[in-house]
């Protein structure tokens, strides 16, 4: 029985449920923004102090909802959709067991409403980090378990993909570098799911009265080996997306496979130890343990993004440059694709990931720094930078890619897509930057009131704050706005987009399969292995791509500047030991 | 100095460039210990000690905000450090 269908404008190769997996987790995905978007002006109205939108309760409420919805639910989805493609389409393989992905997907969904049924009705307004002892309503727990371990499975089928793939040969060679990618994601979801049940499956039980105690400082060592691995997750995947981009936007091909597989292997060996920097400046951890895991392991890990962030861009310029823009170091550049929202959204992606995430990451894993910025507004701001703009506008971008070529639609508006990336990345950017000075004054993060109403004793934030505060207010503002243009052109696509398939109808963008004659392949021809590059063979690499190391270079300077204000700044600090 | 729903104790009364052991510790839920204006910010956990030496240099009014989220009242969890030049 046939049950590919060849996308006759890229190539790719979809086997039927392997599509409609896709489809159905980048929806619920989508739907997971939209939940967390208008959460998220909750939010940000209310720490814009001006305004001070919500109530206390509600503002705590909200602020669970908008954590847990953005950062678990959307982003998973949608990784979850990426597996998908980057096994069985990549490879040009059937979907190992779709049976066990749809049960995976269901129990996702389950997990997801059953924790947004928590967080709504009021008594789980824990944030998702939810450290004990303070407790929330056991189907919070429960639906984060289930959606878990619906998770897993998806991992599982993905991994069985693989290994179909290879024993029905249909490629030739080692793997793709994007499924190479999508394969590190995987391993460290694993992992992370791993570390996650073990810590939520006994809060779980103690918050049904079965056990009686969980230790504190026990419970933030075990969260944190999750809650941080789990971002690995998200570089590897949005890094992933990068190369996937480059490559079908450019036929940019990285200058070195070696080196970018070899960079990914680093994510799982090293970055790991990294999310100790979230328990620096707890107590009852000793010393040496916190500089081991900060030193080496965070150096090596920021080497792995490095690597990256110079390969991915540099790929493009060579390949730009291949194509004729030679003039100076930046036509390349100039000359890109900047009407096209997958470039536009890619870019900034990597631009922002990069500089702002980048540098505030590397700032905060550094013990003593660590202490004047610790819980401080500064660390959702520096989140921001990594996940809610690096992670989430390469998958926006890659969205603009896909909805022609999975869900057989034309974009809806076109004109609202092509600024989307711009409003998105501007909004967050000016968030972003202000929290980050706000933190550094010393507003701290999730709290709902810095004039302290009410409070026994007083305390005033400099003006300045609040400004910064104000202006971070207006930048939430415009990046919510650039969220609802994504969710409107995404969703106009598969309701009101024009049909670049007969049979793409209102349920086929769901997850429906298209019309049984759509799907005329029984059998992909091989994936044929990617011919070496020349700069491969002669091993020059380097100057290939002088654009990229000037942006190296910039990058560079902004680190050691920024690096050592930072340090300044400590010197004020009392002294302390 | 103890963190509990929703308040620090004792106010404390130090001098300047004395040197003094700091106890942090929590009676019940996570709380943060961040000095303002300098900015000093340390994770509290009930059941562990942190014990630490400070030195203030400066003399004057400072405040004890708390910046790990512990509930409803989490804003209005304050505390005072006055620092008197010797
Ligand atoms: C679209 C516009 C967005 C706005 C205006 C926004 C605003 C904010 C603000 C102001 C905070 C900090 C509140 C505080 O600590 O007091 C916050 C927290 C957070 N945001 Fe966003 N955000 C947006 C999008 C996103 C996205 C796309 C993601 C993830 C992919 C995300 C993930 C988070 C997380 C994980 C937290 C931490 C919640 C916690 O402390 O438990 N946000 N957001
Ligand atoms: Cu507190
Ligand atoms: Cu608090």
């Amino acid at each position: 029985m046939a049950q590919f269908r060849v996308c006759p404008d890229s190539g790719f190769y979809f086997d039927r449920s392997a599509e409609s997996l896709m489809k159905a987790n980048a929806v619920a995905g989508a739907v997971s923004l939209l939940i967390a978007g208008i959460l998220g002006l909750g939010v940000i109205l209310t720490r814009w102090q001006e305004v001070h939108l919500l109530p206390a309760d509600l503002f705590y409420q909200v602020l669970t909802g908008h954590g847990i919805n953005a950062l678990i639910f959307w982003i998973i989805f949608f990784e979850m959709a990426i597996l998908y493609f980057a096994s069985s389409t990549l490879l040009r393989t059937r979907l190992a067991a779709p049976r066990w992905a749809w049960l995976g997907f269901a129990l996702m969904i389950i997990g997801m409403v059953m924790n947004n049924v928590a967080v709504l009705q009021g008594n789980s307004s824990v944030m998702m980090t939810s450290y004990a002892p303070m407790q929330a309503a056991p189907h919070f727990y429960l639906g984060l378990i289930l959606f878990a371990v619906g998770a897993l499975i998806g991992c599982f089928v993905f991994l069985g993909t693989l290994v179909i793939a290879r024993d029905d040969k249909t490629y030739e060679g080692s793997i793709p570098l994007v499924t190479f990618g999508a394969l590190t994601a995987c391993i460290i979801a694993v992992f992370t799911i791993a570390s996650g049940a073990i810590i939520l499956v006994p809060t779980f039980l103690w918050s049904i009265g079965y056990i009686g105690h969980i230790d504190a400082a026990m419970y933030r060592v075990i969260w944190w080996g999750l809650g941080h691995s789990s971002q690995q997750i998200n570089v590897a995947a949005h890094v992933s997306v990068w190369y996937l981009i480059a490559g079908v936007l450019f036929g940019a091909r990285p200058m070195s496979e070696k080196v970018s597989r070899f960079a990914f292997l680093l994510y799982i060996l090293f970055l790991q130890l990294a999310s100790a920097h979230h328990i620096l400046v707890d107590p009852g951890i000793s010393s040496e343990w916190k500089v081991f895991n900060t030193s080496y392991a965070m150096y090596l890990a920021v080497l792995a993004s490095m690597i990256h962030g110079l390969t991915v861009p540099g790929s493009v310029e060579v390949a730009q440059r291949a194509k004729g823009y030679t003039k100076g170091m930046f036509e390349w550049l100039r000359k890109a694709p900047w009407g096209n929202p997958v470039f536009s959204g890619f870019f900034f992606s990597l631009i922002i990931f990069g500089f702002i995430g980048g540098i505030t990451g590397v700032v905060m894993g550094t013990e003593q720094i660590n202490l004047i910025i610790h819980n401080t507004i500064y660390v959702p701001a520096h989140f921001h930078a990594t996940v809610a703009v690096g992670t989430t506008l390469a998958f926006m971008a890659l969205t603009y890619l896909l909805i022609p070529v999975l869900f057989r639609r034309a974009l809806f508006l076109p004109w609202m897509a092509k600024w989307q990336p711009y409003v998105f990345s501007a909004g967050m950017t000016l968030m972003i930057l202000f929290m980050l000075g706000a933190g550094t004054l010393g507003v701290s993060r999730r709290h709902w009131d810095m004039d302290f109403t009410g409070a026994l004793l007083s305390f005033e934030y400099s003006g300045t704050a609040y400004t910064m505060m104000g202006v971070a207010g207006v930048g939430g503002v415009l990046g919510v706005l650039g969220g609802a243009m994504y969710l409107i052109v995404t969703v106009g696509s598969l309701l009101f987009g024009k049909k670049l398939d007969e049979s793409a109808g209102l349920f086929q963008g769901f997850g429906v399969p298209l019309a049984p004659s759509s799907y005329n392949v029984s059998q992909p021809e091989r994936l044929p292995m990617a011919p070496k590059l020349a700069v491969e063979q002669h091993g020059s690499g380097g100057m290939e791509a002088p654009g990229t190391f000037v942006l190296a270079l910039a990058l560079l300077v902004c680190f050691v500047v920024y690096y050592f204000i930072n340090w300044d700044y400590l010197a004020s600090v009392w002294p302390l030991s | 100095m103890l963190g509990r729903l929703w308040q620090w104790y004792p106010i404390l009364e130090l001098e300047k460039n004395q040197s003094y052991r700091l106890h942090l510790s929590s009676m019940d839920w996570n709380h943060g210990f961040s000095l303002q204006p300098v900015n000093i910010n340390l994770q509290i956990i009930p059941g562990y000690e942190m014990v630490l030496t400070v030195t203030p240099d400066q003399a004057g009014e400072f405040t004890v905000v708390c910046n790990e989220y512990c509930g409803i009242g989490h804003h209005l969890m304050l505390g005072k450090i006055y620092v008197g030049e010797n």
